[in-house]
């Protein structure tokens, strides 16, 4: 502090020294000349036998700095040596503060990429994303636009550089004599100038590349698919490469750290494609013209502000220019549906579209709670160690009393307790990172936590380690206020006389025990929390009615691609049905052409009575197993059968909604109803169970299947039914496939279960982080309590001693002891149920088939704090009872 | 004319300093000249080198500093002992006895 000071004083310092050494000089210059020098003479006598002036002025002004890093290399000696003389009190308080830090740091690490770092990309802060939102409401964005609006705004807009567009896609990519399935971006030619990004090798596309539908097949391979495809052959510019069928040109290849910006994507863009080779690129679209389908809205738009174009004045020319759209090229178009002529235009700064704008506010609410949840179990580790240093404070008392009588300044004393405070922080915040990096890969590798894919770094940059640190002084001070006040208080009388009742101790034991209450309270709300997210993950389970949905392996397959036509795709899916059917270990196979819950639902106009108008309702197309395949029963009526094929009568099955919605009171057995593409009329022959389709939370809507041989769709999913482990049939199930077209590959693997579970991925991982903090959250209450109980009765083993000797029973002892134990465990539970009871209200939307004041979950998180504290004050109330009144009064 | 002279033991000096300083405050200069006439100019002292060790015990709190005239009229910085440079004082000699004694003792039996 000293030394801190006279950093500011260095001026009035500086004087001084010279003043002093001046004087030195010339008092004896003076003496030389009274001994009879000449002036000069004695001047320079005096100087000689001074020495280097400088030199000694420097030396002089080090005191200072030396003393202070002396004294701080003492007391990180001596610090480090209180430490492992208690090495339990040193372990618990490093892990508690690893445990709280770690949490941080990691949760940090994915706000920051998701929400705050801004994008690697020159000027970033002049990128702009366009998007629609709704007039209806500023929750619902439709981040895409169509390419005839895109084209529009390019050419129109005044205050934007020049509009990109891009859009995500997956292709088949030809390597050798297979193929393999490769993720990437379909982008306008100016997408990478717009970014900012120069091409690794050969150039980006031109203009005329990206102006005729189909006309220029022309690739830009990513850096990684370079290296790995080509062995990094600086050659490659100029060869020609087969996508989706098609050869393309490569013309040039991407930095080995570009791989788009977008990070709600399952996997990273290997290569890109210029727009108007869509006819190529998205297969899935047959003929369909997107130069001119307004409406059919696929591509984002990013741009670049134009110099001196401020945020305002781009909005303000977006939404006139979606004026002018609205009054020409849509007015047509969308005479029809008027939710398009509802769109209100949307810019928003391109690093917070790294996330689709309509997920955003969820991303930002999920990671929100995450953040709010790992900072209470921080401040519980906080306190929990703050309550721990209070304990040692006072134990520690006769020490300081001693230090202090032997004159060591209270400020001494005060830097080398914080020095004590920030060495346990330091350790912690070590340790505390090594457990978030550990944290973060299993963060990153939970399977979208939230309801869209992200693409998450798991590692820790300088931005964490800098938030990591901040967070460390805070802590250090915090702590270091506990010294503070002890040091302020010391009183050498009181200590020397053994009053260990003394006013200062109990305001201190009033302080532990009002942390130990907040501590219940915490762990309350942490663990009703955590209750209320179990509950919603295992109803959203039990929401599906699928049979045993792990044993059913799915496989998606696309026809479209390889331009099957209706004959040959019936004839390649009826083989494949019929090949994979006597696979050793299938139970049942089936095809469907929507895969419930899996965020989508078909919808398809049906005419229920003749005369009526077409309505829409919830629509698939299966295969004659597919009910006896995932355990749906047919209530009523028959399932599909081989018959129900074309050229049989057409038939359909409803689900039990449908039924009751269309006849009701009525036997839907046997009714005709009009359905289309082909438009027929069909039978109705069943009636199965209802299930939902889009996703658990969908109420369940009226619904209607067809038979796949007599509604023929490319793009079916295949589902197996298997004995035992499913994914022992994937090899086999591909094996088929590759037999029947080598070029047809199925998509990625899933069981029914796992593809229900990405769409519970945010409930899944809000119950497991709850839980995993809630029970970090009252383990961490209960060892404090247990800390300042054990500590309280170390401190009146005397007074309980008195008690004893004078009659009081070992049962009144335990329960003195414990009860105060328990009053503080039930004033923290009186607290925290209040701030449950407000808090769940923020989380009600996230909850599903239970209430967010559920009395039974506030009860049963209640009765589990309440038993852990029972224990906690168990254990020391015993020893408090054990006590020996002979041993406890002799003791002082 | 082989004069011998000794370079001081470190740490002798901080003591000789709380020795001259014991007997009443005394600024910088009068230091130097009573550590020269007291030792009869036997330890060669740089005088300059004084002032840091001062500065050093100074910061340690074992003295305290406080600008006064002298005798003359001038300013100077008069330096006092504190109480635990006292206690400090009082240890070393203790110390520097203990030491020599036995230093002595052990050139006795030796010879």
């Amino acid at each position: 502090m000293r030394w801190y000071g006279r950093f500011f004083r260095r001026g009035l310092t500086e004087r001084q020294l010279d003043a002093e050494l001046r004087f030195h000089l010339e008092q004896q210059t003076a003496d030389y000349v009274a001994a009879g020098m000449t002036p000069e003479e004695a001047r320079r006598r005096a100087r000689l036998e001074f020495g280097g002036l400088d030199q000694v002025k420097e030396e002089c002004r080090d005191v200072g700095a030396a003393r202070f890093m002396e004294t701080l290399l003492q007391d990180v000696r001596y610090g480090v040596r209180i430490l492992r003389r208690n090495p339990g009190f040193t372990a618990v308080a490093v892990l508690t503060l690893a445990l709280g830090i770690g949490a941080n740091a990691a949760i940090f690490s994915f706000v920051d990429q998701l929400l705050l770092r801004p994008l690697p990309f020159p000027e970033a802060d002049r990128l702009v994303s366009l998007c629609y939102g709704s007039m209806q409401s500023s929750d619902i964005y439709n981040g895409s636009v169509s390419l005839p609006d895109y084209v529009f705004y390019r050419d129109h807009s005044t205050t934007l550089a020049a509009l990109a567009a891009y859009t995500e896609t997956d292709v088949a990519w030809r390597l050798g004599d297979h193929q393999v399935r490769l993720p990437g971006e379909i982008v306008s030619y100016n997408y990478f100038s717009v970014l900012g990004v120069s091409p690794f090798r050969g150039r980006w596309f031109l203009a005329d590349e990206d102006a005729v539908p189909g006309r220029n097949p022309v690739v830009v391979l990513g850096y990684g698919l370079w290296q790995q495809a080509f062995g990094s052959d600086p050659g490659v510019v100029g060869r020609r490469v087969v996508i989706n069928g098609v050869a393309f040109t490569v013309v040039g290849i991407a930095p080995r750290n570009f791989a788009g910006w977008r990070l709600d994507r399952a996997t990273k863009p290997e290569l890109w494609i210029p727009t108007m080779m869509y006819p190529v690129a998205l297969p899935q679209i047959g003929q369909f013209d997107l130069q001119h389908a307004v409406g059919a809205e696929w591509l984002s738009a990013v741009d670049r502000l134009k110099a001196g174009v401020t945020m305002a004045q781009a909005q303000a020319d977006f939404s006139y220019r979606l004026e002018q759209l609205r009054q020409t090229l849509w007015r047509d178009a969308f005479a029809k549906t008027d939710e398009p002529m509802q769109y209100v235009g949307v810019l928003t700064p391109a690093n917070e579209a790294r996330i689709d704008p309509g997920s955003r506010k969820t991303v930002r609410t999920f990671l929100s709670m995450l953040m709010a949840v790992a900072g209470l179990v921080l401040l519980i580790a906080c306190s929990n160690v703050a309550s721990l240093m209070l304990s040692r404070a006072v134990k520690r008392q006769s020490e300081m009393g001693v230090r202090l009588a032997l004159g060591v300044g209270r400020r001494r004393l005060f830097q080398q307790l914080l020095t004590e405070s920030m060495l346990i922080t330091s350790i912690g915040c070590i340790a505390g990172l090594m457990l978030a990096i550990a944290a973060a890969k299993v963060l990153a590798s939970v399977h979208q936590p939230v309801k869209m894919p992200l693409l998450l770094e798991p590692n820790l940059d300088l931005r964490v380690l800098a938030f990591t640190l901040i967070m460390a002084s805070l802590i250090t001070l915090l702590f270091g206020l506990i010294p503070l006040r002890q040091g302020a208080r010391l009183d050498l009388v009181s200590i020397f006389k053994g009053e260990s009742g003394s006013r200062s101790v109990r305001s201190r034991i009033g302080m532990q025990q009002f942390l130990i209450t907040i501590q219940v309270a915490l762990s309350v709300v942490l663990l009703i929390g955590a209750i209320l997210f179990v509950r919603t993950l295992r109803n959203a389970e039990a929401a599906d009615p699928t049979r045993d949905p792990g044993s059913v392996l799915l496989l998606k397959i696309d026809l479209t691609e390889r331009k099957y036509d209706e004959a040959r795709g019936k004839q390649f899916y009826s083989e494949l049905l019929a090949r994979v059917r006597t696979l050793p270990g299938v139970r049942s196979v089936a095809l469907v052409y929507v895969v419930p819950l899996g965020g989508w639902r078909g919808g398809d106009n049906v005419v229920p009575h003749p005369g009526d108008k077409p309505m829409q309702v919830d629509f698939n197309d299966v295969s004659e197993e597919y009910f006896q395949t995932v355990g749906l029963p047919i209530v009523r009526g028959r399932a599909f059968n081989a018959g129900d094929r074309a050229g049989a009568p057409n038939v359909a099955i409803i689900n039990e909604q449908m039924a009751e919605r269309f006849w009701p009171g009525e036997n839907p057995i046997g009714k005709q109803i009009g359905l289309e593409q082909p438009t027929r009329t069909a039978e109705i022959i069943g009636i199965v169970r209802d299930g939902r389709f889009r996703n658990y939370r969908a109420s369940v809507q009226p619904c209607f299947y067809v038979p796949f041989l007599q509604e023929y769709l490319g793009r079916m999913s295949l589902e197996v039914r298997v004995a035992g482990d499913p994914m022992r049939l994937v090899a086999p199930v591909r094996r088929q496939i590759h037999d029947l077209d080598e070029e047809v590959v199925a998509g990625d693997v899933w069981t029914l279960k796992s593809f229900r579970d990405v769409g519970l991925g945010q409930e899944r991982s809000s119950a497991a982080l709850l839980s995993a903090f809630g029970v970090l959250a009252v383990t961490l209450a209960g060892i404090g309590l247990y800390g300042v109980l054990a500590f309280a009765v170390a401190r009146r083993t005397h007074e309980i001693g008195i008690r004893m000797a004078l009659g009081a029973s070992r049962s009144s002892v335990l329960r003195l002891v414990a009860g105060q134990g328990m009053a503080l465990t039930l004033a923290g539970l009186a607290v925290g149920l209040i701030a449950a009871f407000g808090l769940a209200r923020l989380i009600a939307s996230a909850l599903y088939g239970v209430q967010p004041t559920d009395p039974i979950t506030f009860t049963g998180a209640a009765a589990f704090v309440a038993v852990v504290a029972l224990v906690a004050s168990y254990i020391p109330a015993r020893r408090a009872a054990r006590v020996d009144p002979m041993v406890a009064l002799r003791y002082e | 004319m082989a004069e011998q002279k000794a370079e001081f033991l470190k740490g002798t000096l901080d003591m000789l300093i709380l020795k001259i300083v014991a007997m009443g405050p005394i600024h910088g200069y009068a230091i130097a000249q009573r550590v020269q006439q007291i030792s009869r100019e036997f330890f060669q002292l740089q005088q300059g080198s004084l002032y840091p060790a001062l500065h050093r015990i100074e910061d340690r709190g074992w003295l305290q500093a406080e600008w006064k005239p002298t005798d003359t009229g001038r300013e100077a910085k008069f330096y006092a002992l504190t109480k635990t440079g006292r206690k400090q004082l009082e240890a070393e000699v203790a110390n520097w006895e203990r030491i020599t004694a036995a230093v002595a003792l052990i050139l006795r039996t030796a010879e």
